[in-house]
């Protein structure tokens, strides 16, 4: 039952209250005050005539104002206005309107527009109900650009298995059209429902399923997804709809699989290698051990070593402070003990394992060198035995000679006894004295040559042997006329030669040197006795500016009994150096240019000479 | 008078007692004989002396008896002249320079220590 006022403005103040104290007594005030709307009563011509706290509280004071200077702001009535067509038929209205607040703040709301009828059945006035939506507004768009942007697919389908909405992702790499289609015919293009269907548990026990699925995108390629289903909506039978919501990892897949084949590819090198392989990490914690570390350690158990087991089998090098300074350390020669106590000769490197700045741990590489060793040593008695070999071919041209010279003593001996001719007994006798003396001295020469011994190996500074050498002949050669000058080299470390093997060497190229510089025509003979070090090589050279050799003798000078000073030499000087020299484990070679002179260059590789230091220890040891 | 017509044998050899050896040898069996110690003074006399014939070793200081072979044989004023290899060197040495294409085998070849009573017989055969 409504009394209602006819002109709500116009009507004298008491009219107003007693229309008031009507609506409240049919709204109830407290019913009125407490609904949680804004509620607000217009007539025909717009007025308000009355309104709840919350209306106030949301559009501002309204006494006396028409609704759409309320509502709008402006100062005519809206165009289509929704109210009016209330009034005039009586329908109830929800609509949705934008206005301002009290603040001046655009506002979303939807207003519900109801007709009041007074006694006679006429409206009268029009309830307007308005509820902000400004938030639910924002939540929407929120939504739907969470819905559409998401790096997921994301379906809504129904316990047909339609899709009843799609996001943009999902449209964009499966089709557009997917409104209403299956499901597994738009992710899988099936016909029938997948065999190991997620969304299948989620309709039927209502829970969430994950899985790993295949599909085929629109361009027919293949995307792996991890899909998640969650029930979406009930209706009294059960899950009436289902949110799929699926995360692509098809990059992730291949990833994986070219992280599958790098470390595949990585593991079976490792394993492969030939050189021992030990990885420890920053944990100290044994993490890699290839087969060939497995045996060169003599490591038979399927467990790793612990670290501490590890470094009392390795280098002390790599458990000391060596990789906090260096990135790496490489030994060219070391040793390590397996775990049967055998010492094993090895090449090791270390090195630190770094990822991106970050410390991982570490590696060890050891390189089995007993192969190595016992080749090297191989190949020093080869090279020592073909000196010899060498040697016994060339003997026989010097011993023809000798024995040509005594033929020839004694048959001018004996031709003077004949004739009776004593200057030709006299020049044979010379000759047969001179050859016997020259074939003992061969046999002597030979004997200490062929002995084959082993050089007796010390560490010595290789400059004192150079000026032992040089102080032996100074006084000689100036007498003859030669100068010899000795140029020791600076910080030569010692090395491990056979004082007195290098003697003779040097004995023998420096008075090679002094003679070939006597042969000087036009004098100022000189002989330098240069010592040096090169690329980890000891090196002798004698240089004198003597005769010189062309190319058709310097290929003789170490090869045969060869020698260039008549009846002076037995020739054995230079192969007993050169043999000397192999013994060491080095070479000799010359340059030489007629008339200019010529250097004899003496090299001993250090490595060698401590191999041989090695084995004459060992040898010392078993002796 | 008598020493022109003497023929003359040039002995290249650098061991001084078998020069000594060779020079008595051959003097006492009517020979004229010069000498030369190594394979390039050898050629020079060769050119100098026209000997009637050559007794060479192969291997020698400076210029080896094989080069000197050669440089005779490439002289049309040597290239006549018989060569006698007098040699320590190995027998298959005999062989080698004996196949050679570039240079005719030589005229004689002996292994030191020689048999005296075949190098005279050779050395008649060829010079008288």
């Amino acid at each position: 039952m409504i009394w209602l006022v006819k002109e709500w403005c116009c009507l004298p103040s008491a009219a107003v209250s007693a229309m008031t104290e009507q609506m409240e007594k049919f709204f109830g005030r407290e019913l009125f005050e407490q609904m949680p709307f804004n509620l607000a009563v217009i007539d025909r011509d717009f007025n308000v005539m009355t309104a709840n706290n919350n209306f106030e509280d949301y559009f501002g004071d309204w006494k006396g104002r028409h609704c759409y200077e309320i509502y709008k702001g402006v100062y005519k009535p809206c165009s289509h206005c929704q109210a009016l067509d209330t009034f005039r038929d009586g329908k109830v209205r929800v609509v949705d309107g934008v206005g301002i607040d009290r603040h001046g703040i655009t506002r979303h709301y939807v207003a519900h527009l109801a007709p009041l009828y007074d006694n006679d059945g006429q409206i009268k006035y029009v309830m307007e109900m308005t509820t902000d939506l400004t938030e639910t507004r924002r939540w929407q768009r929120e939504y739907d650009l969470l819905f559409d942007r998401v790096p997921c697919y994301i379906t809504v389908i129904d316990n047909d298995f339609r899709i009843i909405r799609a996001n943009e992702k999902f449209r964009r790499t499966f089709g557009e059209d997917v409104q209403n289609r299956h499901c597994f015919e738009v992710y899988k293009k099936r016909k029938t429902i997948c065999p190991s269907c997620p969304a299948v548990e989620t309709f039927s026990d209502g829970s969430e399923h994950v899985s790993n699925q295949v599909g085929i995108r629109q361009d027919g390629t293949q995307t792996h997804y991890v899909v998640t289903t969650s029930p979406l909506s009930r209706e009294k039978d059960g899950i009436a709809h289902v949110i799929e919501i699926a995360t692509d990892i098809t990059d992730i897949r291949e990833l994986e699989g070219q992280l599958k084949q790098a470390h595949d590819l990585y593991e079976s090198l490792i394993s492969n290698s030939a050189t021992g392989i030990i990885a420890v990490d920053s944990g100290g914690e044994s993490k890699i051990m290839n087969p060939a570390a497995r045996e060169l350690l003599d490591w038979k158990a399927r467990r790793m070593p612990s670290v501490e087991s590890l470094l009392k089998m390795l280098p002390d090098e790599f458990g000391g402070t060596g990789l906090i300074n260096e990135d790496s350390l490489d030994f060219l020669s070391t040793s390590i003990l397996s775990k049967s106590n055998e010492e094993i000769p090895v090449r090791f490197r270390a090195v630190e394992l770094k990822s991106r700045g970050k410390k991982l741990g570490k590696a060890a590489f050891l390189q089995d060198m007993r192969d190595m060793k016992r080749l090297e040593a191989e190949k020093l008695d080869a090279e020592r035995l073909g000196a010899v070999g060498q040697t016994v071919a060339g003997l026989a041209h010097t011993i023809k000679n000798m024995l040509m010279g005594l033929e020839g003593g004694m048959y001018m001996a004996n031709l003077g006894l004949q004739q009776g001719n004593s200057e030709l007994i006299l020049e044979g006798w010379e000759i047969l004295q001179r050859n016997f003396e020259k074939t003992t001295t061969l046999v002597k020469d030979f004997l200490s040559f062929a002995k084959g011994r082993l050089p007796e190996l010390k560490l010595v500074d290789p400059n004192d042997i150079s000026r032992d050498i040089i102080d032996l002949y100074k006084v000689t050669a100036r007498n003859q006329g030669v100068e010899l000058i000795l140029e020791p080299g600076e910080g030569i470390r010692p090395a491990f030669l056979d004082p007195s093997g290098m003697e003779t060497c040097l004995t023998n190229l420096i008075s090679n040197g002094i003679d070939a510089a006597l042969m000087r025509e036009e004098g100022g003979g000189r002989v330098t006795l240069r010592t040096y070090e090169d690329k980890d090589q000891i090196i002798f050279e004698s240089i004198d500016n003597g005769s010189g050799m062309d190319s058709e003798i310097q290929e003789k000078v170490f090869t045969t009994f060869f020698t260039t000073k008549g009846g002076k030499g037995t020739g054995l000087g230079l192969l007993t150096t050169r043999k000397i020299i192999q013994e060491h484990g080095g070479t000799i070679e010359v340059e030489s240019s007629p008339d200019e002179g010529s250097i004899f260059r003496i090299r001993l590789p250090r490595d060698r000479l401590e191999t041989l230091a090695g084995n004459s220890l060992t040898r010392n040891k078993e002796d | 008078m008598e020493e022109k017509s003497l023929k003359t044998i040039l002995v290249v050899e650098d061991e001084p007692d078998v020069v000594s050896y060779l020079v008595t040898f051959f003097t006492t069996n009517g020979y004229n004989v010069v000498s030369a110690t190594d394979g390039k003074k050898g050629y020079e006399k060769a050119k100098a002396n026209h000997p009637d014939l050559i007794t060479l070793d192969i291997l020698m200081p400076e210029e080896s008896g094989v080069r000197m072979y050669r440089n005779l044989h490439d002289d049309p004023t040597t290239n006549e002249i018989p060569v006698i290899m007098i040699t320590g060197y190995r027998s298959d040495f005999k062989k080698f320079i004996e196949t050679r294409k570039q240079v005719s085998p030589p005229a004689g070849y002996f292994e030191k220590p020689i048999d005296r009573d075949a190098v005279l017989e050779k050395v008649k055969e060829l010079i008288g």
